[in-house]
């Protein structure tokens, strides 16, 4: 918590310092050894005059934030120590409660999320946090398979530490919240932070990691749908996006309808537009080409060249759909039907390997 | 420093996924020290081959070996392994040197290890003098080292990088290009390095893999594989502009060899003739292959060439300065011609193109496979 504070008064301050927590712990020091504070420890934590003032030290008290109490020692080294001791404590001070606010802010939005709040006490707890309601947000949902005893968040509060109004929430050891404020091209912001968080934690950990982008909203109390569609996007957006580490809710179209059915209804719908049996039999050559078909919006051409195929092969590809199907995936309308089905049949499939 | 092996790996997603075979029988003993590159287009499973290597992916069935050590229930943090992206973010707040250590400092190594081996990193990569300073303060060439700095300082026995130039402009991507070869020169460790640019490929590989649809095309030293491409999709891919592709049919008169293009007799020479001649081909559809510098103008070839000169109708120049890039039509196909910059060639004029047969390529039509690459 305080090794950035550390960092700005070593180069300021001449002599030793360092605080105490009110257990005794020497949270930060600028003596690594401690060799002439720890001795005085015991004393501090009983005193009950302050500054307080030793030998070699002057000591202040730091009551930041509810209950909790901390300790700045200075080492007499310096000249006017009485005056230094009053501003490196104000300092200190104010660093501590920042943090603490900061932290009760990730708690607070932690329970929005979750919709664990009423709707008073929310508004409450944003007027006290001075947390802007009028505000374009969007939610990622960052996923592990594997425990990372906080190194995620550390790494992403670090990552993301210019981005003061942006929150990173652990749901657990695997689940991380990111909250980004974002006007304009809110989605692509995320998109861009997404790639970024993936790279470097894959990098530092070497864990893979998958993102889901929520919807955009614009109030704190829709930060929970936000929260939602981005746990949707993790979940469904890797049975439709093959390959991929970040879905997007906005693009999973209509996986978000097919998730909503129940099981009996996809089979009754795949059954009406599809011969099953005939479907499964397409190959993965067929599938694959399919796909990339799509993917450049039924244009010949663009896909024979991204693929690296000559245009009749593509061409005879398409014509073996159509004799296995019945389906002609050069026209629209086929071409929907062809992908609701392909993507009715893997969601069935996931259902039935979660069964 | 190590020898990476992958025998008989298949990446195969679930049926709730599409069932679909991202990655097929990939066998390849990659060579301690060897800077290798996994080339294709997207979705060929070049990224997914790379990240069963790393462990972040699952492999379906298969053997892969880092060192000696067979790594399938190996975790990617204990595969001796580090990773660079094509994106990268430095932490804002932290100093080059920090951004360097933080890694090392997640994982406790001790600080007087974190210095020694930041400060080899930066030596390596010659940024020693840019350890104090903040990422905005240094360039994208410089962010970009620290990036690999972050990698180096893990010393790993394998580095593997996913498409790490891709995010830079092109005169940086050349650069960096540069950058690597040194780098690779001077760690003097295995590189699996994943592109679908065939410059950096051919530049930076010393083997290449090309890949397609899940499966190994080729595997060669880029020269080899530029002038001996083992199919259709190689040849197409590798080289720009690509080769020249023209329908043609095999003539074997039991003497000699010849390509018929439309109404173009092109006689093959020796050298290429030897796969072919009496072995039943006579008659065959095949797919010929030139590259354009293997298509000439000048009159010292036309003379020299007789059997092999056609007849190509320009359509445009392109005067690039050290060369002429001139499209043209050969027989009904539309070619591509690399031709000196002081070529006479002007759009819509017909004029003789001697091919270079010695540099001829003759695929089966319907394996798509090189006939005479043996």
């Amino acid at each position: 918590m305080l090794t950035p504070l550390k960092k700005q008064l070593s180069k300021i301050v001449p002599c030793n310092f360092g605080v105490i927590d009110q257990k005794g712990n020497i949270l930060i020091s600028s003596d690594e050894k401690n060799e002439n504070i720890l001795p005085l420890v015991d004393d501090i934590l009983s005193s009950s005059i302050f500054p307080m003032e030793t030998s070699s030290y002057v000591i202040s008290k730091i009551k930041p934030y509810r209950t909790n109490i901390f300790y700045f020692y200075l080492e007499k080294k310096v000249k006017d120590f009485s005056l230094v001791l009053k501003l490196l404590s104000v300092m200190t001070e104010n660093f501590i409660k920042s943090y603490y606010d900061r932290y009760d802010r990730a708690h607070f939005l932690r329970s929005v999320i979750q919709r664990e709040i009423t709707d008073v006490n929310m508004r409450k707890k944003m007027s006290s946090y001075k947390i802007n309601d009028d505000q374009q947000r969007i939610v990622l949902k960052i996923k592990t398979i594997e425990k990372t005893n906080h190194s995620m968040e550390t790494i992403l509060t670090n990552l993301f530490i210019d981005h003061k109004n942006n929150y990173i929430i652990e749901l657990d050891n695997c689940d991380i919240v990111y909250i980004m404020e974002a006007d304009e091209d809110a989605e692509e912001m995320a998109i861009l932070a997404a790639n970024d968080l993936i790279a470097t934690i894959e990098q530092e950990l070497l864990i893979p990691v998958v993102v889901g982008i929520g919807k955009i909203v614009t109030d704190v109390g829709s930060l929970a749908d936000s929260y939602e569609s981005a746990n949707l996007a993790c979940e469904i957006g890797g049975i439709f996006e093959l390959e991929k580490n970040i879905f997007t809710y906005s693009k999973l179209g209509i996986g978000v309808f097919i998730s909503k059915l129940q099981k009996e209804e996809l089979a009754q719908y795949l059954n009406m537009i599809i011969d099953v049996k005939l479907f499964s039999k397409l190959d993965e050559e067929i599938i694959r080409t399919i796909q990339k078909f799509f993917e450049n919006n039924l244009n010949i051409s663009e896909t024979a060249r991204k693929m690296y195929l000559h245009r009749n092969t593509l061409v005879y590809r398409i014509d073996k759909v159509l004799k296995q199907t019945g389906l002609d995936v050069r026209n629209f309308d086929d071409a929907l039907l062809f992908k609701t089905a392909y993507m009715v049949k893997s969601y069935m499939e996931k259902l039935n390997d979660n069964i | 420093m190590a020898k990476v092996v992958v025998k008989n790996v298949y990446k195969k997603y679930e049926p709730s996924r599409g069932g679909i075979t991202a990655v097929s029988d990939f066998n390849l003993s990659i060579e301690d020290k060897e800077f290798l590159v996994l080339l294709g287009p997207s979705g060929c499973g070049k990224t997914t081959t790379l990240r069963m290597i790393a462990g972040l992916e699952d492999i379906t069935a298969g053997e892969i070996y880092i060192g000696d050590k067979l790594v399938n229930d190996v975790q990617p943090k204990d595969r001796d392994i580090a990773m660079v992206f094509q994106n990268y973010a430095l932490y804002p707040h932290m100093s080059v040197f920090d951004n360097m250590a933080f890694g090392l400092k997640l994982r406790k190594t001790p600080k007087d290890e974190i210095k020694k081996r930041v400060h080899e990193a930066a030596r390596i990569l010659e940024i020693e003098h840019l350890l104090d300073r903040k990422p905005k303060a240094l360039s994208g060439g410089q962010r970009q080292r620290v990036a690999l700095g972050r990698a180096i300082v893990r010393e790993p026995k394998v580095f593997l990088m996913d498409e790490p130039l891709s995010n830079l402009d092109a005169k940086l991507r050349g650069q960096m290009r540069v950058e690597l070869i040194k780098l690779h020169q001077r760690l003097q460790t295995t590189i699996i390095y994943v592109t679908h640019d065939q410059v950096e490929a051919m530049t930076m590989g010393t083997r290449i893999v090309c890949m397609r649809l899940g499966f190994i095309q080729q595997v060669d030293n880029p020269q080899v594989m530029y002038d001996y491409p083992a199919n259709v999709y190689v040849a197409g891919f590798i080289g720009t502009p690509q080769m020249n592709f023209a329908d043609a049919k095999i003539r074997d008169d039991g003497k000699n060899v010849y390509i018929i293009v439309g109404n173009s007799t092109i006689k093959l020479p020796e050298s290429r003739m030897k796969n072919i001649l009496g072995k039943g081909f006579d008659g065959r559809e095949v797919i010929m292959g030139i590259r354009p510098e293997a298509l000439h103008d000048e009159q010292v070839y036309i003379d020299s060439l007789p059997d092999s000169t056609v007849n190509a109708e320009v359509e445009v120049v392109e005067m690039l300065g050290p060369e002429a890039l001139v499209y043209c039509v050969v027989e009904g196909t539309n070619m591509i011609a690399r031709f000196k910059p002081n070529t006479k060639a002007r759009h819509g004029d017909v004029i003789k193109v001697a091919i270079d047969t010695e540099r001829l390529h003759i695929f089966d039509k319907d394996t798509e496979k090189a006939l005479f690459r043996d």
